[in-house]
């Protein structure tokens, strides 16, 4: 009995100052930012931006929010800053739905006092169900709840991967900021028609008569639960939409699946509804035909250099390809003849 | 509440052991059992506040009728009073269980169109129903004595067992609760639990729920899975299943063991079985206990000759299919292990001439293609699986398939040995581990027989606990780069 004391207890012990340990290394360390900035002589290197995105928002100074995906992802924004606003950062999620972005504008605007928030109307987002998210969102980190915390403090995944490997780089004086330095998919990436190509994926053909319908219906769902509140809640807070150019190969990818009416009527949808605030300015690049045409510039349907970033801050900035109510329908309209019209053949052909 | 949780490993297990020690200790032996059901009546309720009033009033109504069943004696009334029983036991969990299953196919039959109900399915209704239900016939026949209410509910409701089993009798349990030399808190069987505890709860949050993202990818994209992928996957589906129910049988022997409670066995390494027959003696023994006692045996079991024998079989495996859930997939499971039992004992003899390593190599086999069935989402996506093993073609699996079986702890020894782009490794380790696990190492229960408190174990129950624990929260990866 007195062995069996000895070990149960010894266990236990062991197990809790284990447990304790794990939970204040991660404090001191705070890899995502929950409840300090990043120490200075500590390395943080974070690439899941669902689990970083709130950590920057609840510890970082800004009044200008960039809200992208992928394709947003390599704006470079020491450019942004001189061009648009000093005082800005950059949010950035993978494969995002708009209730992604509105978990974190919630938080946003809790923490901040924001001017502008520049906000990547991906087709592909608005294509996705209001109430949806790729991964599930680790809300004990998008709360001020400490009693939730236990979910950040005894995490293996965070502690083995981000606690003790960003402390051995500390040690070998590596340094990264993890507001800055975020993961982008530039390094291994392949510019031009053969990457293109390779990564063209045709869905199956939507029957005809339910894909306009079911378009506008995710659309709606999306403003009216995700985006819209914030342009009502915050009438003096500057909102820019810019929808950034798909490759012609994604309006090759629509054709064959039959949705690019559907694709024109939601975006039509979105763009009327958003321009009745006045807080709103909408920028549309995909009737850049020079720009969508050129296969090196793409890597896929839909992820582009970092040159047509630098591009689209230039057009923001000057207040080119803004949408208007005057001209959203002409401007929509020419893009739509244009994709519905372009030679495929002589696309997949190389010609 | 789960057993693999903060709230019940850090808080709710340490207070409630505290609690029920100390009333003991003080010899308040009634409070401590009523502070035991209080426990675990929060431990149900955690899950859904909801469900409590379901619970208290299945515990009522089947201790009321327990209490008829001493007062009257006539024959005709006990009869009508079990059948009442019975009738409302199983009414309540149809209700919950199948009442829509029973719509579907009504309107399908006669093409009405009766709308579903949706009732929300309150946690461990099949079990706690089936345990009272033991009662009930037990009652009937005049074999329980007259427990006080406070036992019956904590018989019930005993929380090590509660949600997910093992289905424990009242003749198993009440007993042990009146056992004076188990009022003491004892060292010994702390240990062996916390031991227990830990191998079950590294079986379920280390192995099946990494395993569960395979299943639950193979499920999502069943048709576009290759032959290695598809193999995997069934793999994944056996492996998942087993370390997820023994694991949790594992955890609710070592939490009872730590209040000095014996919980029966419910899996005796089935994987190890060499036949179908000796499989389903070794695979959720309590409930095979259940509908041997409960349904076998009232049938006739083997007592009328071979045609009701294989009959009465069948009738098992099927309701013990539908006790699985309400779905043409568990009908089909259970209608295939009676089959395959039958089939193997007109053939015994023949079998018994083969190689024990052939004729365990088809068991497997069997056992995995039909935990495919039971796992798919329905019965045709499940022969697609199963076909996709022969016609998917040999390829490499792809890496989002083969990221569901990414654990941390693998992951950085490849890095440290410059290896993370063989991402096959993780899939190979995971299943290789699975396989040695089922085929040779001990279980969970023989450890138990032979426990001793020594370093070696106390070092493996140490980390199996810590790497248990830290693996409560982990990150979800984005994978898909698809727009």
């Amino acid at each position: 009995m007195k062995q069996s004391k000895k070990w149960s207890l010894t266990i236990l012990i062991a197990v809790l100052i284990t447990l304790l340990g794990c939970a204040g290394a991660t404090v001191i360390a705070d890899p995502l930012l929950q409840y300090h900035k990043p120490l200075p002589f500590y390395t943080s290197f974070y690439r899941e931006e669902a689990y970083i995105n709130p950590g920057i928002v609840k510890t970082t100074s800004f009044d200008t929010l960039l809200l992208g995906a992928s394709t947003t992802q390599n704006t470079d924004m020491e450019y942004f800053r001189r061009k648009i606003s000093p005082n800005s950062i950059k949010l950035i999620y993978s494969g995002p739905t708009t209730l992604n972005y509105k978990t974190i504008l919630n938080l946003a605007f809790e923490k901040q006092d924001l001017k502008a928030v520049y906000y990547a109307l991906d087709l592909s987002t608005l294509q996705k169900p209001y109430d949806t998210t790729p991964v599930e969102l680790p809300e004990y980190l998008y709360d001020d709840d400490l009693t939730n915390d236990i979910n950040y403090l005894l995490n293996k995944d965070i502690f083995l991967k981000e606690v003790l490997q960003n402390t051995v780089n500390s040690l070998r004086g590596k340094h990264s900021d993890p507001v800055e330095d975020t993961e982008t998919w530039l390094e291994d990436a392949k510019f031009g028609r053969e990457s293109v190509m390779k990564n063209l994926h045709v869905r199956e053909r939507m029957e005809q008569s339910a894909d306009v319908d079911l378009y506008l219906e995710l659309a709606k769902g999306n403003l009216t639960q995700n985006i819209l509140p914030f342009l009502e809640e915050h009438p003096d807070v500057q909102f820019t939409f810019f929808v950034p150019p798909n490759c012609i190969s994604y309006w090759y990818g629509r054709k064959m699946d039959g949705t690019v009416d559907a694709s024109f009527q939601m975006l039509e949808y979105v763009t009327k509804t958003l321009l009745e605030y006045d807080n709103v300015e909408l920028y549309y690049f995909q009737d850049q035909f020079n720009w969508i045409t050129d296969f090196d510039n793409y890597i896929d349907n839909v992820h582009f250099r970092p040159e047509l970033n630098v591009a689209m801050v230039d057009c923001i900035a000057a207040g080119e390809h803004r949408l208007t109510k005057e001209n959203y329908r002409q401007v929509l309209q020419s893009v739509k003849s244009f994709v519905d019209s372009y030679d495929y053949k002589a696309m997949l052909e190389g010609k | 509440m789960l057993f693999n949780s903060y709230i019940f490993v850090l808080l709710f297990l340490p207070v409630t052991l505290i609690g029920y020690f100390a009333w003991n200790h003080f010899d308040r032996y009634k409070a401590a059992k009523i502070w035991l059901t209080a426990a675990s009546l929060v431990f149900y309720a955690y899950f859904k506040l909801d469900y409590l009033w379901i619970i208290l009033s299945s515990i009522l109504f089947n201790f009321a009728l327990n209490k008829l069943f001493v007062r009257v004696k006539k024959k005709n009334i006990r009869k009508a009073v079990l059948a009442f029983g019975l009738i409302v036991n199983i009414g309540i969990l149809f209700a919950f269980k199948y009442f829509d299953f029973f719509l579907l196919n009504l309107n399908y039959i006669l093409g009405t169109g009766f709308s579903f109900v949706n009732l929300l399915l309150p946690l461990g209704i099949s079990f706690f129903t089936f345990q009272q239900l033991s009662y009930l016939v037990d009652s009937y026949r005049g074999e329980v004595p007259d427990y006080g209410f406070v036992d019956y509910a904590l018989y019930v409701t005993f929380f090590p067992q509660l949600i997910a089993g093992p289905i424990v009798l009242h003749g198993e349990i009440i007993p042990q609760f009146e056992d004076l030399s188990k009022k003491k808190f004892r060292f010994d069987n702390f240990a062996k639990g916390l031991m227990a505890f830990s191998f079950g709860m590294a079986k379920k949050v280390l192995i099946a729920d990494v395993l569960g993202r395979t299943a639950a990818y193979a499920c999502a994209n069943i048709g576009s899975l290759n032959s290695v992928e598809s193999i995997l996957s069934i793999l994944a589906f056996s492996f998942r299943v087993y370390f997820d129910f023994s694991g949790y049988s594992d955890m609710a022997t070592g939490v009872g063991l730590m209040f000095n409670i014996e919980i029966p066995q419910n899996f005796d390494s089935p994987y190890k079985a060499v036949t179908i027959v000796e499989f389903w003696r070794r695979w959720n023994m309590t409930l095979n206990r259940f509908f041997l006692k409960y349904l076998y045996i009232p049938l006739g079991g083997n007592r009328g000759g071979v045609f009701k024998t294989y009959r009465n079989i069948m009738v098992v495996f099927l309701v013990s299919g539908l006790w699985h859930g309400a779905n043409y997939n568990y009908i089909l499971w259970g209608a295939i292990q009676g089959l395959l039992c039958i089939v193997t004992r007109v053939f015994m003899k023949q079998i018994e001439r083969l190689p024990r390593w052939l004729v365990h190599a088809g068991n497997l086999f069997c056992v995995c293609l039909g935990w495919t069935v039971f796992f798919a989402p329905s019965i045709g996506d499940a022969f697609t699986m199963i076909g996709s093993v022969f016609t998917g073609g040999f390829a490499m699996p792809s890496a989002d398939f083969l990221h569901t079986f990414q654990v941390t702890e693998i992951q950085m020894l490849l890095h440290l040995f410059g290896l993370l782009d063989y991402r096959i490794i993780y899939a190979v380790c995971m299943i290789g581990f699975s396989w040695f696990a089922v085929l040779f190492m001990k279980n969970t229960n023989e450890r138990m027989s032979v426990f001793q408190p020594t370093f070696r174990k106390g070092l493996v129950t140490f980390f199996l606990l810590l790497l248990s624990i830290l693996s409560f929260s982990r990150v979800e990866s984005f994978v898909y780069f698809n727009f």
